[in-house]
């Protein structure tokens, strides 16, 4: 039995891959920082949903969390780090050179 | 390519969504209106000091009911966003924009109160400066339009525009000066219009309950 080459999707950032965590990631790619209302409204999606995504992100060092205050309440603004920014750079060439190799 | 494209979408969806409250356009609609209720300030009959005294206190009441509706109807809709460098250099284009056409603004007020004391130069201000007026309305909107990504800006600097010398041709057709109300009319278009964005705002954007 022959082992098949290893394809560029086999490599693929799978906490990237995940469509809802792409959402997010690329938003904050063309963004400077943006708080949690900001991201719901601009992805639909709910608080919770958008919470445990985010933890795996900032998990995973991608996302870093910067304390501002609006007004006199405290506000958490979201940004990309330079590994989230890297790592979204490498996955874009990755998906890119996938289908510009898949036959019309 | 089209991957670029889609990006390039993604942050520009973002930057108009912050003009999808429509408080901008009902800004712009109540200080359009603002310019004619000064002109029927003028002719009421109160003392110089009085018009102008209630002018300002209205122009800072539209001011802060402004800022209170971005503070408390838009943010807690929309939150809060840093965008890129382009974006920061394209505001500070439209600050500069702005600053000249405050300037522009100043000479032609400072001409206009020239000519109605008869101390300006023999020239024909009664065509010249509507003139001017439209040109720096059609231009500081036109740019600030194009630098701030809002195509509305187009649409209401073309009302601003107009305001004025519709006015004189109006006067020169019938001898009544029609100043005041169309500034009103056109302002109220200009609220309308932003009403039915800020309604639709409304609907789209619910208050977020939870807290980060």
């Amino acid at each position: 039995m022959t082992i098949p080459p290893p394809s560029p999707l086999d490599e693929v950032d799978r906490l990237i891959h995940e469509p809802a965590r792409l959402k997010i990631i690329a938003l904050l790619y063309v963004l400077e920082s943006a708080d949690f209302t900001f991201l719901m409204s601009q992805t639909g999606m709910t608080w919770g949903n958008l919470s445990s995504h985010m933890t795996k992100l900032e998990e995973s060092g991608y996302l870093g969390v910067e304390k501002t205050f609006k007004g006199k309440r405290p506000n958490t603004m979201l940004k990309l780090t330079d590994k989230g920014r890297q790592a979204f750079q490498t996955y874009r060439k990755q998906m890119t050179q996938f289908f510009d190799d898949v036959p019309e | 390519m089209s991957e670029k494209l889609n990006l390039k979408e993604l942050e520009r969806k973002a930057w108009r969504s912050f003009f999808d409250d429509g408080l901008w356009d009902v800004y712009l609609g109540l200080l359009l209106g603002l310019m004619g209720i000064s002109s029927l300030l003028d002719r009421s009959g109160l003392s110089e000091g009085w018009a102008m005294g209630i002018y300002i206190g209205l122009l800072v009441l539209v001011m802060l009911a402004f800022w209170a509706a971005k503070r408390f109807v838009t943010v807690p809709r929309i939150g809060l966003v840093k965008f890129g460098r382009e974006r920061k250099v394209r505001r500070i284009k439209t600050a500069l924009v702005l600053f000249v056409s405050v300037v522009v603004g100043l000479v032609v007020m400072l001409v206009t109160s020239a000519v109605k004391r008869g101390a300006a130069p023999d020239v024909p201000w009664g065509v010249l400066m509507p003139a001017i007026w439209a040109l720096n309305m059609l231009v500081v909107f036109g740019l600030m339009g194009y630098f701030l990504d809002f195509q509305r800006l187009y649409f209401i600097g073309l009302l601003y525009a107009i305001t004025i010398p519709l006015n004189e041709i109006l006067f020169t057709q019938t001898g009544i000066k029609f100043g005041p109300y169309l500034f009103l009319t056109f302002g109220a278009i200009i609220v309308v219009v932003g009403i039915v964005y800020l309604l639709r705002f409304l609907r789209n954007y619910p208050v977020v309950q939870a807290d980060a």
